[in-house]
């Protein structure tokens, strides 16, 4: 085989996978050529045969949840630790500039944050219930 | 709102809907390309995790398989590329047999099922992939350097050396798998 005929064959492989479409050159190569003639019809036979490991494997549903639970516990340590992130920061900052609005600032959110957050709350556990 | 926006909004309905509706496919394209069962086991849980974890990366220009395919193909790179050994088709005909009689097919498709998987084995992980995602998903050589990271020339290359290959197998077991 020479050259040439890899060429037509790499072509001829395009076209059978919906790659490229058959021209009048390909076409009056096929007709002349035995060995890209075997080739092309290979490729249907191929085909054929790689269909004996065509098969489709049943859903896993335990598999999903355990997939879907992992993702949820995961999103729940994120905004613990973003929490955890905030206060500390806030910590800090009242100790280390000594500002007392800062110190004040804090009391302000100790005392009225459960309250300011029970609309929030609210909301997380309606976005909670549509998930499930 | 369609499944995709939903599972984007973090509803877990449409997340698992999702997830049930793809998971032939991540499975099928695993065991297919070459993976154990242990080791397709564990990919199909990360893969569903990791594409979980970023929904919201997820840009519909390609469908969701297209996407878990994608992930699924790069961690089993990683896994390679880490040392692990292929454990291939040959090492998990006892799992496929098993498939094969749930199934239900007949003696001689079963024969053909496995000596396919032997057949397979001899190519390389790159190639096998092609000719997977070809035969099996219909995917195109722009979809397929896609998901494979390479350039279209080079899935075309593989394709024909996998399809070769496979053709010389074929006359050497004297067509019994035709």
């Amino acid at each position: 085989m020479d050259e040439q005929c890899k060429q037509y064959q790499l072509l001829l492989m395009d076209i059978h996978f919906g790659e490229r479409n058959m021209d009048g050159e390909i076409k009056g190569h096929l007709e002349k050529c035995n060995d890209c003639q075997a080739y092309w019809q290979g490729l249907d036979k191929i085909e054929e045969t790689l269909d004996a490991l065509n098969f489709e494997p049943a859903v896993d549903y335990p598999q999903i949840s355990e997939v879907l639970a992992r993702v949820r516990k995961r999103e729940s340590i994120l905004e613990s630790l973003k929490f955890v992130l905030v206060a500390i920061c806030l910590l800090l900052a009242s100790v280390l500039t000594g500002f007392k609005f800062l110190l004040f600032l804090q009391a302000f959110f100790y005392l009225t944050l459960p309250f300011l957050s029970l609309p929030l709350i609210y909301h997380y556990k309606e976005r909670c219930d549509s998930r499930g | 709102m369609d499944l995709i926006s939903r599972a984007r909004a973090g509803e877990r309905e449409a997340l698992e809907e999702l997830l049930r509706q793809n998971y032939g496919i991540l499975k099928g394209y695993l065991l297919k390309i070459g993976c154990d069962y242990d080791l397709t086991e564990d990919l199909i849980q990360e893969t569903m995790y990791r594409a979980v974890k970023n929904i919201k990366r997820y840009k519909a220009t390609s469908k969701f398989s297209t996407w878990l395919i994608t992930i699924a193909t790069n961690l089993y790179r990683d896994q390679l590329r880490k040392g692990r050994k292929e454990i291939l088709y040959a090492d998990i005909t006892d799992d496929l047999q098993y498939r094969a009689e749930q199934l239900d097919i007949t003696l001689e498709a079963k024969e053909k099922f496995l000596q396919l998987q032997n057949i397979m084995a001899g190519l390389p992980f790159e190639k096998r992939a092609v000719l997977v995602l070809k035969h099996y998903y219909g995917y195109s050589y722009q979809e397929m350097a896609d998901i494979l990271q390479c350039p279209v020339g080079t899935i075309r290359s593989r394709l024909h050396y996998s399809l070769d290959y496979l053709k010389n197998k074929l006359r050497e077991g004297g067509q019994q798998l035709g």
